[in-house]
């Protein structure tokens, strides 16, 4: 005889397995691929130039270095008068995509994750990157915008007329999405990276700290949803104004994301190429 | 998951990378909840496929708040329950015979390869009234809080709690006459 604990316990512990074939696969993303196409009717990549044209044809413009002046005027009064908390975000979010390298490791994980998930990604000064996930690593040239990675892709072809094929990458996703994320347009951007994590923020702004030794040299940021409890700190230099941690956390599940900055291990050459990382898995 | 704020900003963005990427990460938890919910293969497949397009549909103007798992095993379990409710109305009108026997045999479209014991857990859970099986399977194998079930069912806390305690007693005397056979 069976008590309730024990059909409790079997049923959540019963192993169910399931198998999917490639067929179900294609039939499920090749329409909701093309949905999601149909939904999104701006494509931020095709608008952009037509933007930047539409701004450089505006007589506004012409009043663009005359702004620019006083903005600069009221930057250097604040700079060179102010208390010492006149780094703003932008100019964070600047020098960060014009560090030459660095090496960027996040972990992430919630309250139900045993071990948190990391990812390492390098920088090299010729916008070239690698990335690992634990499962992969992963080849980026951000000017070419081309990607390898050392495992191979699975392909499907799917049978719709606008969604050729279904890349399917699964070991490699986890790296890619982030390296995705922050390598948007041939650079590195921390806003871009923010702006996919708390939903609605609103605005990063520095936070009043007490005058101690470490508030001379770090400036902490902080930026918090407007609809979730969700939020964001980012500590950063202040003479270097760049970011070294960021820590974003959701109170409701306890997911947890930690982004550690380092800017002073300067990898070689063949660090990032994947022909000597494939010479490399093959002799060994 | 992070992972996951990364993945829906992107599949807004219209990354279909990202929704690859979700689908794949979610699609067995959706169809075996499916599966177990219907009783059924094709119907499972059905509700998973509508469920994605459906999702995908909503790309731009897709909002979550909470967890993107929680948020598509709710629309699996909404989509299970509007199914069985349609196979429910076509039993009354006489349909039933004609169903089952569809619903017994393999269909050649079929895609999703279930295990034994998926097969077996499936036909003992349908021996529950619908509801009682959604409180059991959504707490126990979706891991999902009473309060979470209440919310989708449009039901108080203590109804999914109800359900829930007559779904184990009889899943029980279910299991415990199989064992006396």
């Amino acid at each position: 005889m069976r008590s309730t604990e024990n059909i409790e316990k079997l049923v959540k512990n019963l192993d169910l397995d399931i198998d999917i074939n490639v067929q179900m696969d294609q039939a499920v993303l090749s329409e909701s691929l093309v949905a999601q196409k149909k939904s999104i009717k701006q494509q931020p990549a095709v608008i952009l130039p037509n933007i930047r044209r539409f701004i450089m044809k505006s007589p506004m413009t012409k009043l663009a270095p005359a702004a620019a002046v006083i903005i600069a005027v009221l930057i250097g009064i604040n700079h060179f008068g102010g208390s010492g908390t006149s780094v703003v975000w932008a100019e964070i979010a600047e020098h960060f995509e014009s560090v030459p390298f660095f090496n960027l490791t996040i972990y992430i994980g919630d309250d139900s994750s045993q071990e948190a998930k990391k990812i390492q990604i390098w920088k090299s000064e010729d916008s070239r990157v690698r990335a690992y996930d634990g499962n992969v690593t992963i080849y980026s040239d951000l000017k070419s915008s081309q990607m390898t990675a050392s495992a191979r892709n699975f392909a499907v072809k799917s049978n719709d007329p606008i969604v050729k094929w279904i890349i399917f990458d699964s070991n490699t996703s986890l790296a890619k999405i982030f390296l995705d994320t922050l390598g948007t347009e041939g650079q590195f951007s921390l806003d871009t990276l923010i702006k996919s994590l708390p939903p609605n923020v609103s605005g990063i702004t520095p936070v009043a700290t007490a005058d101690t030794v470490a508030s001379k040299e770090i400036i902490v940021f902080k930026a918090k949803s407007e609809t979730t409890p969700e939020h964001l700190t980012i500590w950063a230099l202040r003479e270097s104004k760049l970011p070294v941690q960021m820590q974003f956390r959701d109170p409701r599940n306890g997911e947890y994301g930690d982004f550690f900055f380092n800017y002073s291990e300067k990898m070689d050459d063949t660090f990032f190429d994947p022909n000597a990382f494939t010479k490399q898995s093959t002799s060994d | 998951m992070l992972e996951d704020k990364v993945l829906i900003w992107k599949f807004k963005c219209g990354s279909g990378e990202a929704l690859c990427r979700i689908y794949e990460k979610y699609r067995k938890d959706l169809l075996r909840l499916a599966a177990i919910l219907s009783n059924n293969a094709c119907d499972a497949e059905d509700i998973v496929h509508d469920v994605f397009v459906t999702f995908a549909q909503s790309a731009e103007t897709f909002k979550l708040s909470g967890n993107l798992k929680s948020f598509l095993l709710t629309c699996v379990t909404n989509r299970a329950r509007n199914k069985n409710r349609a196979n429910q109305h076509r039993q009354t009108d006489g349909l039933d015979e004609a169903e089952s026997v569809v619903s017994q045999s393999k269909n050649p479209e079929q895609w999703m390869i279930q295990s034994e014991e998926l097969r077996r857990w499936s036909a003992i859970m349908a021996r529950l009234p619908y509801e009682q099986r959604e409180a059991v399977i959504l707490h126990l194998r979706a891991g999902m809080k009473f309060r979470q079930i209440a919310q989708s069912q449009g039901v108080s806390v203590n109804t999914v709690k109800g359900r829930y305690r007559y779904g184990l007693d009889k899943l029980r005397s279910i299991l415990n006459g199989e064992v006396e056979k």
